[in-house]
């Protein structure tokens, strides 16, 4: 385990002898797939906290939440409806004003007395559960989603690789690619750092802070996936950049390919008719 | 018993997109067989963990019916419902058809919990729609693949495609409620495709692309040359 950490520690700082440690481990893809679900789920636990926190609230919180935010939506109403500045007391009928605003008012308070009673009904598991079972299922899912996001993205690199002369199998190619998610590891910091931006002074600079890891950890990830990229297919730098940033560039061509003959064939159809 | 057994471990093998899986596949003696063995238990297991992922998802979710009865109520009791009452004495009759119709199909397409029923039909119908999928696929790729050069034999082809039934398993999460796979299991699907027509057909990897590839765009096009000429038909008779 130690050992594995540390070949992992040495692929962030770019060490060459690390990635070719890594390209020769057994099941490749296997460690690949736990590679990108352990990071993804490590990098989403802040999410998950606040998921859980937001999904076993109890029901009455939940409900006086409701009611805060429509009486701020009432509010906000009635200011811009009859206080603004530069409505002058001429420019708007006065009483036509209030009656639109007696009717948008009982509408508002059904629609809050409405989205109370419905936070109020309770499922038949005890809403700490389901609200775990909730944001269990939400935390996973994202998880399974940075592999999905890992394959496809990985096949269209692998196939511009192949174009510009290198070669790799695909399941070791995915696997040497996956080393891309180590660095936003630096996300979980950020996402940390991001609770704490309500502070009144310091919440700005903790914002700005996580933005800035955020980015680094970004810029990190995409130095990473190239090296990857060069090490798996015997690419030179300039080649991997290349077959890293095709895919993007060829989907929006293909996307504006397609976007270009429906209209074209919609001028045909307004032209038929 | 044992050749479930050994079916799953070639269909763990061919997820991990092992080339000797499908190499073992190719060269079996019946890779027909085997591989509608594979399919028949990945989807009755699939649909059994279904049923207890519907079970948790229901017990977790509050009463639908009671929701559409309160938020029925209040809308009865906003300014605009008694303005339309006014302009329309029918209006309620016609408003609650529309509104039943509506929860009648809404929860489904929105994704809440399915039926007892449906949840227990799936175990018929899913290993159904893969059996249906893979014949299906497995026509197109095999006349792609030959066409592209491919040496085996239709049988061959049906064997090893079935190993791209193998990332289906990844549906036994669905017993966890609330998690969603996305588009994970067609990604990895057509990628064990692609990597069964590459060894049973002695294919280049851009050949082994298209012969994946090709059936779908067939397929898409086919969708595409419908949809073209019904807006044709229909602007002619418009026009």
């Amino acid at each position: 385990m130690g050992n594995l950490l540390n070949t992992l520690f040495r692929t962030v700082l770019l060490d060459d002898s690390a990635y070719l440690d890594w390209r020769e481990s057994p099941n490749l893809f296997l460690r690949g797939i736990l590679l990108i679900l352990v990071v993804s789920l490590i990098t989403s636990l802040v999410a998950f906290g606040r998921d859980l926190a937001t999904f076993v609230k109890p029901a009455d919180m939940v409900a006086s939440e409701i009611e805060a935010g429509f009486d701020a939506a009432l509010e906000a109403m009635q200011t811009f409806m009859f206080d603004m500045p530069f409505w002058s007391p001429d420019a708007v009928d006065r009483q036509e004003m209030e009656k639109a605003m007696e009717m948008a008012r009982d509408s508002m308070q059904a629609s809050r007395e409405m989205a109370i009673q419905i936070a109020k009904i309770d499922a038949p598991l005890p809403r700490g559960i389901s609200g775990f079972l909730q944001a269990l299922g939400r935390w996973l899912s994202g998880a399974l989603a940075s592999v999905s996001g890992w394959i496809f993205y990985g096949v269209l690199v692998l196939i511009f690789a192949n174009l510009l002369g290198g070669g790799a199998k695909l399941p070791n190619f995915l696997g040497m690619v996956s080393l891309y998610v180590v660095p936003s590891l630096l996300g979980l910091v950020g996402a940390f750092l991001g609770l704490w931006t309500s502070i009144t002074f310091l919440g700005p600079i903790l914002g700005l802070l996580a933005f800035v890891i955020g980015l680094v950890a970004f810029v990190w990830t995409i130095v990473v996936y190239v090296k990857a990229v060069s090490v798996a297919t015997g690419l030179d730098t300039g080649k991997a950049v290349l077959a890293m940033i095709a895919p993007p560039i060829a989907l929006f061509v293909l996307g504006l390919l397609i976007a270009f003959l429906w209209f074209i064939w919609i001028a045909i159809l307004a032209g038929l008719s | 018993m044992d050749g479930i057994a050994d079916s799953l471990r070639l269909g763990w093998d061919a997820l991990l997109l092992k080339e000797d899986a499908y190499e073992r596949m190719r060269v079996a003696a019946e890779p027909v067989g085997k591989g509608l063995v594979l399919i028949i238990v990945v989807g009755v297991i699939i649909a059994l963990l279904g049923v207890i992922g519907t079970a948790l998802e229901w017990a977790s979710t509050p009463d639908l019916g009671e929701i559409q009865e309160v938020v029925f109520r209040y809308l009865t009791q906003m300014p605009w419902w008694q303005e339309a009452l006014r302009a329309d004495p029918a209006f309620a009759q016609n408003f609650q058809e529309i509104w039943d119709w509506n929860w009648s199909i809404w929860p489904t397409v929105s994704g809440a919990p399915s039926t007892w029923g449906c949840a227990a039909a799936n175990i018929i119908i899913v290993p159904l729609k893969l059996i249906v999928y893979w014949v299906l696929y497995g026509i197109l790729a095999y006349i792609f693949a030959r066409w592209l050069g491919g040496t085996a034999d239709f049988s061959q082809t049906l064997g090893v495609l079935a190993l791209a039934v193998a990332p289906q398993m990844l549906n036994v999460l669905g017993f966890l409620p609330y998690l969603t796979l996305g588009s994970l299991v067609s990604i990895w699907s057509v990628l064990c495709a692609y990597m069964g027509l590459k060894v049973a057909h002695k294919l280049t990897w851009g050949e082994a692309i298209w012969a994946t590839l090709l059936p779908f765009i067939l397929v898409l096009a086919g969708v595409f040359v419908v949809a073209c000429c019904g807006s044709l038909a229909l602007a002619a008779a418009i026009g």
